[in-house]
Order: structure tokens, then sequence, then C-alpha cells
């Protein structure tokens, strides 16, 4: 539709939020319109469309019928549809008062939109608006940071590409990312506007908690508890023994280890001795399975994070458990060092956004993880330290709703699962029952961006980063193709080598 | 159908560069040659380094010369594969061997991967590289589909099989056809005798100590070639020894009983019908070998055709027993550093900087130093 044409005329009773319209004219869903009304021009966005014909009602049984009509009628129809009011064009506040009846509906004109979405201020583009292509649309960077993010999508929806775009805008404005790379995407990953740092996915056993340690060697508390109370003696001791510098790092468990085979010996844990026994194998076991993460001379982990870079953790490599144990610990490191930063100028002297993939895998809904615990406390906390979250996700009816619902601010692509968007929903204050339908028929690359970081919802097509990501889908039929044709090339060079080399 | 296998006898190899060396190679053959003719075999198969070089010399062609001709005189056939020091990895490059085809050598190469004698087939590739593994494979394939209609099917390669050479092999026992009679085989210089499918596998070796690693199997097996029999329902093999003139000695003396050494090897060094090559290790030795290697050298230096000291102090000893673990150079930096982990960090970030090689780094690095270091202090 041509900005400023008269698409229709309001009808029927009027709210604040919402308005009836008639049209002859076809506009398209998500399309902002203007409502000429008397106290000032109101902005809307066009949520549902229905066209009919009064002379073809629904109660015809014949289609012949209905070919007599049309024959004699024409193609008659006419299109009713309702608008959400989104504010007054002026102070973006919502009305006093409903919009009269009869009021005139015009399609929005780019000036204004392009004044409420186009404006690069202190923003990121994310893309244009998917129907009005020529306006960009811009989100508010801080609002983005210290509301938290939900990046949301079905599998090959664009959310890699959405996260990068993202995390290209903020190396443009000198910012710093923290992505926790679940498939070895970013790694390798070229920005346009930065670089990446990757950082070795090592931990080393100084700097973890005793309650990390003792989670990635298996021994869980609440089932445990004896063995908990070794592995918490031996841990102390070793700690201890590691800071008066009576032992090395390097020998570290060995020490541990040697401490355990001194309580077998002593007569008061003489009942104990399984349990004992028990927990010494499960070092023995940690150390076994952990070889390729644990290092005892890796440098504390927030020291090796470089601002107005991407940096990036790489998981692809990592179980489960210990993506659990690295996340969780890279947060509460992150936040302990924000809040020093803030309180005593030590610690970690910049801002930043953390990016956490498959976060349905880290913070589920039915199981309690160590990273969905510092999930909801950075999500809670970390407004007031600069310490922002980006949850990505393709299933959202898995993750966790608490950690969910912090997040303020949510791009969404196609999501088709009722489920899914149910969820979604509920824990979205701004989503609406009307743009929740929207969300099964989006097309790739297209989303809907809502939270403060956008001041109305909006309609976005997200643009294509421009860098290199490794990953997304891979070509299998042509990788068949090259692998057969690879070998048959490499046979056929071999075979005239020896021709040639054995020609006797 | 009997047959002589030799393999690896490296013509022309000049041991330490000594020309005796050299002659001793030679007289090692010629000696097999006539003990073969004295065996009457039908046939006599070479499993590959006949030569030590691409490129002989003259001496080397010669003597293969004078042998073929008495092998010819006795009407006994050769067929032989060229091995890895026969030849070049180059593009039309010939080995040795196609000099001799009209003394009757037959080579087994590209124009002519297999003979029959009689009823029996004898087929083989020359040495191949690992990279040509995949067309060794279908060739051996092959190999195997040509002998089947024959009475007696023999194999001739030289390539190392994993079993016996786990690190630099090129073909795993279970990658050759298990169809064959006998497996004649060269390149390992070890003598080995197995059963493979129906047949047996063997190397014969080298027929001269080609390194110093081969005295300790020399001692056990012996060195030689392989008499095989193929007319019985087994085949039967006949390892025939001939022992080296030459000794090659090898010992390790406490510097404190070296004296006592010194007398009594003289007497034995005297009753050699060669002057042997003499390997000696001095252990505990404290303040410099130069005049324990003059003290060597004016006891034996005349009875030895080369004298090879080696000297190791106590420490040096027990370094040799070292290295458990993990060569990784990170781990080993940490290791070194021990428990002082400033120190090591140091280290570790100062290897890191450096080895990208840039010395425009130089300076980051010598500020990381002079950092390190006031934090020390």
């Amino acid at each position: 539709m041509n900005a400023g044409e008269v698409l229709g005329r309001c009808i029927g009773e009027a709210t604040t939020e919402r308005v009836q319209f008639v049209s002859k004219k076809m506009p398209r869903i998500g399309e902002f319109v203007i409502l000429e009304c008397d106290f000032g021009a109101v902005l809307g966005m066009i949520e549902t469309l229905a066209r009919g014909s009064v002379a073809i009602p629904e109660d015809i049984f014949d289609p012949a019928s209905v070919e007599k009509i049309r024959a004699m009628e024409g193609d008659e129809y006419y299109i009713q549809g309702s608008v959400r009011i989104l504010g007054e064009v002026e102070s973006m506040k919502i009305p006093r008062t409903p919009p009269p009846p009869g009021t005139r509906v015009m399609c929005a004109p780019p000036v204004v939109l392009m004044r409420i979405f186009g404006d690069p201020g202190n923003g990121i583009r994310l893309g244009t608006l998917v129907t009005q292509p020529e306006v960009p649309v811009y989100v508010h960077t801080n609002r983005m940071v210290t509301r938290h993010l939900a990046v949301l999508a079905m599998t090959g929806a664009g959310k890699s590409n959405t996260v990068a775009v993202i995390a290209d805008g903020i190396l443009g404005m000198r910012g710093t990312v923290l992505i926790f790379d679940m498939h070895s995407e970013y790694i390798s990953a070229s920005f346009t506007s930065g670089r990446v740092t990757p950082m070795r996915t090592v931990l080393n056993p100084k700097h973890l908690s005793q309650t990390e340690l003792a989670k990635l060697a298996n021994i869980h508390g609440e089932r445990a508890y004896v063995q908990s109370r070794y592995f918490r003696m031996a841990y102390t001791t070793a700690i201890r023994d590691l800071q008066e510098n009576t032992i090395g790092i390097s020998e570290f468990f060995m020490h541990m280890k040697d401490l355990l085979d001194g309580y077998l010996e002593e007569e008061r844990f003489r009942d104990d001795k399984t349990a004992i026994n028990a927990v010494r194998n499960k070092i023995e076991e940690f150390e076994e399975r952990y070889e390729q993460i644990i290092d005892l001379t890796g440098r504390e982990f927030s020291e090796s994070l470089v601002p107005g870079t991407v940096n990036v953790i790489d998981l692809g490599a990592v179980d489960e458990d210990a993506a659990d144990v690295i996340v969780s610990h890279a947060l509460r490191k992150i936040l302990t060092g924000r809040k020093q930063y803030i309180r005593k100028r030590e610690g970690i002297p910049f801002p930043l956004l953390i990016v956490l993939e498959e976060a349905h895998i880290l913070s589920p809904k039915t199981r309690s993880t160590d990273s969905k615990y510092w999930i909801s406390r950075v999500a809670r906390e970390g407004r007031k330290f600069g310490v922002g979250l980006c949850l990505v996700s393709q299933s959202p009816k898995s993750l966790d709703p608490d950690s969910l619902s912090q997040m303020n601010n949510m791009i969404i692509s196609r999501l088709i699962q009722p489920e899914d968007q149910r969820h979604v929903q509920s824990a979205s204050e701004s989503l609406s029952e009307d743009l929740l339908a929207q969300l099964a028929s989006l097309n790739i690359g297209e989303a809907i961006a809502i939270g403060p970081m956008t001041k109305i919802p909006a309609l976005v097509k997200i643009d294509e980063f421009r860098g290199r990501l490794v990953g997304g889908d891979i070509d299998v039929v042509g990788e068949w193709r090259r692998a057969v044709e690879g070998r048959e090339q490499e046979r056929d060079a071999r075979r005239r080598e020896i021709g040639q080399m054995e020609d006797y | 159908m009997r047959i002589a296998h030799l393999a690896d006898s490296h013509l022309g190899f000049r041991q330490y560069g000594l020309y005796e060396r050299e002659e001793d190679f030679y007289a090692i053959f010629e000696e097999t040659v006539e003990r073969i003719i004295a065996e009457r075999p039908d046939c006599v198969i070479h499993a590959g380094d006949l030569f030590e070089r691409s490129q002989p010399p003259t001496k080397a062609l010669r003597v293969v010369q004078q042998a073929l001709g008495r092998l010819d005189n006795a009407g006994i056939p050769i067929y032989a594969v060229p091995g890895n020091h026969d030849i070049l990895i180059r593009r039309n490059s010939l080995p040795p061997h196609i000099l001799y085809d009209y003394l009757g050598m037959k080579i087994i190469g590209g124009r002519n991967p297999w003979y029959t004698h009689g009823e029996t087939f004898i087929g083989g590739i020359p040495y191949r590289s690992k990279i040509y593994h995949a067309a060794m494979i279908e060739d051996l394939g092959r190999l195997a589909a040509a002998a089947e209609p024959f009475r007696k099917r023999i194999l001739v390669l030289h390539q190392a099989i994993e079993t016996y050479l786990p690190f630099e092999y090129e073909l795993r026992l279970e990658e050759i056809p298990p169809s064959f009679d006998y497996y004649a085989m060269g390149h390992i210089h070890k003598r080995i005798v197995e059963t493979h499918g129906q047949g047996i596998l063997a190397y014969p070796g080298s027929s001269e100590l080609w390194s110093m690693d081969e005295l300790s199997s020399y001692k056990r097996d012996g060195k030689g070639f392989n008499l095989v029999d193929l007319e019985h329902d087994r085949q039967e093999l006949v390892k025939i020894d001939l022992p080296l003139h030459r000794e090659i000695l090898d010992e390790t003396i406490p510097l404190e009983r070296l004296e006592e050494y010194l007398d009594s090897i003289v007497e034995r060094l005297r009753a050699l019908p060669e002057r042997p090559i003499l390997n000696v290790k001095i252990t505990d030795v404290k303040e410099g070998s130069a005049p324990v290697y003059a003290k060597l050298e004016h006891a034996l230096g005349d009875l030895v055709l080369q004298l090879r000291p080696r000297f190791v102090s106590a420490e040096e000893e027990n370094l040799e027993s070292v290295t458990e673990g993990s060569l990784e150079i990170h781990a080993v930096i940490a290791k070194r550093c021990g428990d002082d982990s400033a120190l090591c960090e140091l280290a570790l970030s100062l290897f890191d900087l450096l080895s990208r090689g840039d010395s425009e780094l130089l300076e980051e690095a010598s500020a990381m130093a002079e950092e390190a270091q006031r934090r020390l202090a």
C-alpha cells in the first residue's frame, strides 16, 4: 500500500487497544496504519484480516449457486480487519479515548515509521520491516543488554544468523560479547566489525568451587552425603595445602587421593571405608573423563575475556555435564567479577552480553542444573551490573519458564508447535494472542521483535549476516559426490604415477 | 619345486664410510650365491633391496653381473622385485635390475607382474609407499585372481607388515590374500617365518648387518637365506645360515674396570680372523673423555677396523631412563616449572607468544618477563 493512502474506515465499537475497520483495498497483516482521530494521529498495526462478500454468505450449499451469483455480481468483496492501537504518533502513549467510529484508516507513511524504528541512535540494526522493506529496524542496545534477550525459533529458521547479526552490531559499537558455542559455529566465524577471541575450554580445579568439582566428579550431596563429606574434607585440606604451598598444583588430585588413603587407615572412619573408596575411585574416573578440559595451569577464565571482541568458548567437543559446569562456572565468575568492578574497581571492567546456545539444555524446565541457577541469578541481578543474557533455543517448551520470563526482550521466528507458542506467550507480557498466531506463518529470516528494546512490536525481516559463519546445514548430496569424485581422482592420479614409475 | 629366497643385500653400502664394510657386503653376497648354486634349487627369488641405492657403484653392478653369470651357467633362473632402495620414486626411473635381463634375471614390475615357472605362479609388486595403499590392495587382488589356476603360487613383496613393524608399515597382514603357498617377503631385516592363510610367509632378513639394531636378532637367528620346498603337501622351509666373517662387538664397560677390560679383550681381538668393528660404551666417565679415548685408541686402535666409543657420565646414564608421561611441550614446561605456578604461567605465555615466530612480539614478551620479575621480587 502506498503511504498516506486511505485504506478504509473504522466501524463498530472501538476500545483504546483495538478497533475494527472495513476496507476495499487489500492491506497486509503486520502493516502499520495511522488512524486520524479527532484528538490526533494514532499508530496501529493490522492484526487480523478477513475477506468476504455480502452476496456470498456462508449458508449457501450449492457451488452452482455461487457461480450464478458470481456471474451476476462480479468479484465484489469487502475486507474487514482489526487494528491494534500502539500509541499516539507524537508521544507513543496509548490514547486515553478510543478512536471515534468512522475514523479514516491510512497507511503509515515511512517518515513516521522511520522515526520509530529507523533511528540508529544507540541501536543495533536487526533488519527491515517485513511489510515496509524500506524502513530499517534498529533496536536499543542498552535496553537489549540490561533487560536480556531470548532468541527463539525452530531449527533452520535463522537463530544463528540473528545471533551473528546482533553480535556484529555490538562489535560495531565496540561492545563485548561472550558466546557459549555449543556447535562450534562461531569459533571460526568472521565478523565484519571486529574479531573473534577463541577461549580455551579448560577448567583449572584451583578456580573451581568445591561443589562444581564435586559435581564433575559425580558426587551429589543430596544422594551421597557420606561421600560428599569425605570429598569435602579431602578437598578443603588439599586447597589449604595448595594455598600454603606445601603441595604444587600438579599434585592436587594425587594429594586428594593420598588424603583419602589416609582416612582409610584411621580408626574413627572405620565404618565408612566403602564411601571413602568410592570417592577415591570417582576422583580417578574424573581425571580420566575430563583429561581434555582440566588444565592445572590454566588461567582464570575471566582474565582471558577481551573487550571489544566476540569471545567464544567452544563447547562443541564436551559433554552436557561438562558444559553445565563450564557455563555455571563462567556465569558465576562474570557476575562476581562485575560486582567487584562496580564496588571496588577490580574484576571485569566492561559490561558484556552472554549468548547461551541450546538454552533448554543448560536451563531445562524439568531438571535442576547448576547453569539454571546461575542463569536466573544473572537474569535477576545482571541489569545492575551490566551483564546481559541472550538465551537461544529451538525448544522453548523445554526451557525453564522462570529463566524465559526474565528475558524481557524476545526475537521470535517461526514456531509451529502450539506448546512452544503457549510457553512463549506465558513468559512474555507483550505478546498478544494475535501476534502469537502469526508465529507459525513467518518465513525463514522473519521474526517478531518485542520488548523494551523496540518501542512497539515489529515484524522484522532479519538482515543476512555479512560475515562468515561455520555450520548451517551440510550439503549432503554434494558432499557425497565430492567424496566419491575425490577418491576417484586420487586413485587415477596414483595409478598414473605407478604406471610411470613401474614401467619395466 | 625348490626355491632359494633372499632379500636386502644392500650392495654398495659403505657402512661408516669404510671401504672394508662395502667389501663385506659383496663378499657375503658372493658366498650366498655360491651356496645357492651348491643347493641346486629350481630358482632364486630376490625380494628387493639388492642394491643400497638406485644408482649403485660400478663395483656393486659388477658383483651382481658375475653372480648372475654363475647362476646362469648353473641353469638357475632368478626372479627379482625392486625394493625401496633400488628405486627412485620418480617418473620414468628404472631400477638397476634391468641391466641383467640378458643374464636371465626376471624383473617383477609393471610390465611383468607375474611369471610362470612350470606349474608355479611367481608374481609380485615392487615396493610402494603407503600413499599407494589403495592401488596396492587392488593389485594384490588381481594377482590372487591371476594365480588361481596354478598348482603352486608364490607372492613376492618388498613391504613392511604392521605386525612386524608397527609404526612404519605399509600393509596389514589381513590385507594380504591368503591363497598363496609362499610369501617371499623383503624389507624387514630380521628373519621371520610365519604361517599365513594356506602358506608360509617369510622374511629372510638382510645378509649383512646393515644397522647396529640388527645385532641382537643376528645373534639369536643368524643371517642367510631360505630354502623352500613346495613339492610336498606341506611346504618345507629350511633356513640356511651364512655366518659373517667380521665381528661387530657391542660392549658396555664402567670406567673403573677399563684396565681390566683392555687386558682381556686384546687377546680376544687378536684371535679374530678379521679386524672387528668395536662399539664400546664407557660409563661413569667423570672428567673429560679425551684421555679415555686416547687410552682406548692406543691399546686397541690397530686391532679393530673401527673403534666406536661412547662416553657416558653417571648423570647422563640416569637421564636415559627418564621421560615417562607426556612429551607434549606445555606439559613438559609445566613439569619443569614444578610447583611455581606464577613461573609456569610466565613460561607458558612466553612459549605461546614466541612460538608465533613474529619478531614484533619480542617487545611484548620482554615486557611480560619484566612484569613477572617485578611480581616475583
